[in-house]
């Protein structure tokens, strides 16, 4: 691991804001964990609330302007490039994770099988709700809202509305 | 009223086809939340073919309000039935 990742990740948190806040115009909580990495990019007017990680170590991550993440929220970048649209509303304790692990193997622990990404794409206006996970290979469309709770793995239509595990349309807003 | 519609509210909001009326409001209902007033919608439309409009949906405050709307897009025979 080079040095100057090693070091990153000793930034003291208001530094981080600091340095966020110069270089993109964003607001990042003094109580977020937020990686100091190249493969960050965030849109002006984005506010990112306490206890929230965003690790952006394994790949690019951008996140739109305008964009609200909420307290204790986990959002990881895999190799593969992910992105949030603006506008997005990305509430309280939401998991939004790229990477996988595989595990066709039995005879080899799954932590030493290696990762795999597709990336996440979310779109712009789209509102997740507490506690609901994105996970590796979702792409969410413009205006989707994803109820509480809810598992997203695969591809949601844009200006619907999402419940469930896994995450099914019960509206289309209109 | 019918059947389809009493099996609808009945599966959604856990109850029995004879305590579904049409003078039943949504806050007599425990399980009628924003969510399954959602559900309700998609149900709705899907059942009985029909399209509301978001005005529509929001004024939705009871199985008589239902019947209305569903007169309205001419499935007068759901309240009949």
């Amino acid at each position: 691991m080079r040095l100057g990742r090693v070091a990153a990740r000793f930034v003291p948190a208001p530094i981080v804001t600091l340095i966020y806040w110069a270089k993109f115009r964003c607001f990042i909580s003094p109580r977020a964990e937020v990686e100091v990495s190249n493969n960050l990019r965030i849109g002006p007017g984005t506010e990112i609330g306490s206890f929230t990680k965003i690790k952006a170590s394994a790949g690019p991550l951008e996140i739109g302007p305008d964009v609200q993440i909420g307290t204790n929220c986990l959002i990881a970048s895999g190799t593969a490039p992910s992105s949030i649209g603006r506008d997005c509303l990305i509430s309280p304790h939401v998991v939004i994770l790229a990477t996988n692990y595989r595990y066709d193997r039995l005879d080899v622990p799954i932590r030493k099988q290696g990762q795999t990404s597709k990336g996440i794409r979310i779109g712009d206006n789209v509102w997740i709700g507490a506690g609901a996970v994105i996970l590796d290979g979702a792409v969410i469309g413009d205006g989707v809202m994803i109820a509480p709770n809810s598992v997203v793995s695969s591809r949601v239509r844009p200006n619907t509305v999402v419940l469930g595990n896994p995450a099914k349309v019960i509206f289309e807003r209109r | 009223m019918d059947d389809r519609l009493r099996r609808l509210l009945g599966d959604l909001f856990d109850l029995e086809p004879e305590e579904i009326r049409p003078d039943l409001m949504r806050e007599d209902i425990d399980l009628w939340d924003s969510l399954n007033h959602l559900r309700l919608t998609n149900a709705i439309e899907e059942t009985f073919d029909v399209r509301l409009t978001m005005a529509e949906i929001e004024s939705i405050d009871g199985v008589g309000r239902l019947l209305e709307l569903l007169a309205t897009h001419g499935r007068a025979d759901v309240a009949a039935s």
